[in-house]
């Protein structure tokens, strides 16, 4: 009685221990591919955002010249405001945006044909110097933005050039026209 | 049952190896990326820093032959590489060409020359351009060419004084702030046009010389040049001097600017400053005379070793009201010194003290009672008298010739300068107690013993 019954217990014991070595063999598979995917999850999230901030503050650019074009567009318009950048930074730079006091460009100017605006980029014809723009490092290029009318830089007053790149970054300087 | 253990422990075992590879790692390649951002922030601060080290100054510009040549001083402490320079012609709408530079490196305390020398572009004496070079770091610097009379600069004009004595000069001095963005160069002034206000109506005159510096190589954004001129004007009685411009600058914009009104004034002596200028008592020198007998003699030489007595007219210029008058103390005196050391190298002064008056044949003064004399304020006239060999005595101051005791008086052949002391008090009575004691000593003229 004492060798049968003992061997019950033997079996319901290794069962038991099956069944237990089994439920942590799976529950800790479980865990260590779901902790694998959580912490491969944040390395690239890690990843991506420190190489987007890496990228943000290695971007420099200089905003070369600002020329004030008077009679481009039209006669004495005063809206055509020529803006020269550089990249002087040692990643490309994508110039998305550039306001003008505020204003967000949105057409710019061409001059192929006759004197237009256009918002597209490139413009309906012609050659045309207009956003975005990806600039290699010590590259530079020059933007014709182009005021909507009525609005036109104002003589003899600073006029603040804000330009703005994907990454986020924003370089500004001023300017007084003619 | 120590079997089931062991694979238990075995399992349990490779769980936390494989859980602790998989947070160590995680934690080596967020330090790992930490480190790369790290280094990136680090880099991004040095070329920042390089930016705010590039310093350099336009030092000097020319036009040789219609081309462009400037030269840059490296002031700063990194090198400096020039990548483009940027022409715009402001005297032409729209007109803006932009260019590489040949000769474009130059290292921190260097000087670059001869920039813009190779450039296609022609500098037209009668435009106006603004010239701009951009480095690689992205700073930039602009100056101007033939452009001060693109737009009006701050230019005051001064006179320093205002007011002088006719024939003296005046400073006249034009400040030039640049006022402007760019560097301007090469700034001389233009001569002022001087206009005389003959008030007058006598013949006033005003001249300008000696404009300094001549020229300013440059002058910075936001710096200030100051030239100046020496205007000598002449004149009295309100006549005055004005310096004006139409244009200040040479090729400068025109811009009216007038000075402050030079004025020349006569050196006066007022009744009210007249003792300002030359005293409070002052000696007619022309009323100066001396005696030996019978009469007063005029001249300033006489006979030495002779018993002499002296005459002055002084005036009280003192403008106090009131009926104050300087007493004067017998103390009062005429001495003399000799120009020469005598033979026995001491030099004796001889006095003579202020007496009430001299009487002739036989030559003789009678003793001064002390304040007894009053010169009225306000240009009061009295003539003193000098002999006395002390202080109200009625006894001469003794002449005696060759060996005798002192003191020995003028000796023959000897020049002599003298002074006029005078002790007194000023009140409106004689003894009175108020009033301020004074004195003052009056230059004499020198007089021969012969």
């Amino acid at each position: 009685m004492r060798r049968i019954g003992s061997s019950r217990r033997g079996l319901s014991t290794i069962v038991t221990a099956g069944i237990m070595l089994s439920a942590v063999a799976v529950l800790g598979s479980a865990v260590v591919t779901w902790s694998n995917g959580n912490l491969k999850a944040f390395e690239i999230a890690l990843s991506n955002t420190a190489i987007a901030n890496t990228n943000k503050i290695t971007e420099s650019v200089a905003i070369e010249n600002i020329a004030f074009c008077s009679n481009c567009g039209s006669a004495n318009s005063k809206n055509v405001t020529n803006v020269t950048l550089t990249n002087t930074g040692t990643v490309s730079v994508k110039i998305t945006q550039i306001q003008l006091n505020s204003t967000v460009i949105s057409s710019y100017y061409y001059s192929k044909s006759y004197k237009y605006a256009s918002s597209s980029c490139p413009p309906p014809s012609g050659m045309s110097t207009c956003l975005p723009v990806t600039l290699s490092p010590k590259q530079s290029y020059t933007v014709s933005t182009s005021l909507n009318y009525p609005k036109t830089w104002g003589s003899q007053k600073p006029d603040t050039i804000t330009v703005t790149t994907a990454r986020g970054s924003i370089f500004t300087t001023q300017a007084a026209p003619p | 049952m120590r079997s089931r253990r062991a694979l238990s422990t075995v399992v349990g075992a490779v769980f936390a190896i494989i859980a602790l590879t998989s947070t160590v790692t995680y934690v080596s390649y967020s330090m790992g990326i930490l480190d790369n951002y790290n280094q990136s922030v680090i880099t991004k601060n040095q070329q920042l820093s390089d930016v705010n080290k590039e310093k350099f100054q336009i030092a000097s510009v020319t036009i040789p032959n219609n081309k462009l040549n400037a030269t840059v001083v490296n002031t700063g402490s990194v090198p400096i590489n020039f990548t483009k320079i940027w022409v715009q012609n402001t005297t032409t709408t729209d007109w803006v060409r932009s260019y590489v530079p040949t000769n474009n490196l130059v290292l921190p305390g260097g000087t670059l020359t001869n920039i813009g020398k190779t450039l296609p572009v022609y500098i037209n004496s009668a435009k106006s351009y603004n010239i701009k070079l951009v480095t690689s770091r992205g700073n930039t610097q602009q100056f101007t060419v033939n452009s001060v009379g693109a737009q009006p600069l701050n230019i005051q004009l001064l006179a320093f004084p205002t007011t002088v004595p006719s024939g003296f000069k005046s400073e006249l001095v034009m400040v030039v702030i640049n006022n402007s963005t760019s560097t301007l160069v090469n700034i001389s002034p233009n001569n002022p046009t001087l206009s005389i206000n003959n008030v007058s109506n006598d013949s006033p005159t005003c001249t300008s010389s000696g404009l300094t510096p001549t020229q300013y190589a440059t002058i910075s954004p936001g710096t200030t040049a100051i030239f100046t001129w020496d205007i000598t004007v002449t004149g009295t009685g309100g006549d005055s001097c004005t310096a004006s411009f139409t244009t200040p600058l040479q090729g400068g914009y025109a811009q009216t600017l007038t000075s402050p009104a030079i004025k020349p004034t006569a050196v006066s002596l007022s009744s009210t400053t007249y003792s300002q200028n030359s005293g409070v008592i002052t000696n007619d020198y022309t009323a100066f005379r001396w005696t030996q007998g019978a009469s007063w003699k005029t001249d300033w030489a006489f006979p030495g070793c002779t018993t002499t007595d002296f005459q002055i007219t002084i005036s009280n210029n003192n403008q106090t009201a009131g009926g104050y008058s300087l007493w004067l103390s017998k103390n009062s005196q005429i001495f003399f010194m000799p120009t020469t050391i005598p033979s026995n190298a001491k030099i004796t002064p001889t006095t003579y003290y202020l007496v009430n008056s001299v009487t002739f044949s036989p030559l003789g003064v009678t003793g001064y009672a002390d304040n007894s004399i009053g010169v009225p304020n306000q240009g009061g006239i009295t003539t003193l008298y000098f002999g006395a060999d002390s202080p109200g005595d009625n006894q001469q101051t003794t002449h005696a010739c060759g060996n005798g005791s002192p003191p020995y008086g003028l000796q023959s052949g000897t020049s002599y300068y003298g002074s006029i002391v005078l002790y007194g008090k000023f009140t409106k009575n004689s003894g009175d107690n108020n009033g301020g004691n004074y004195a003052q000593s009056i230059p004499f003229l020198a007089v021969i013993a012969n």
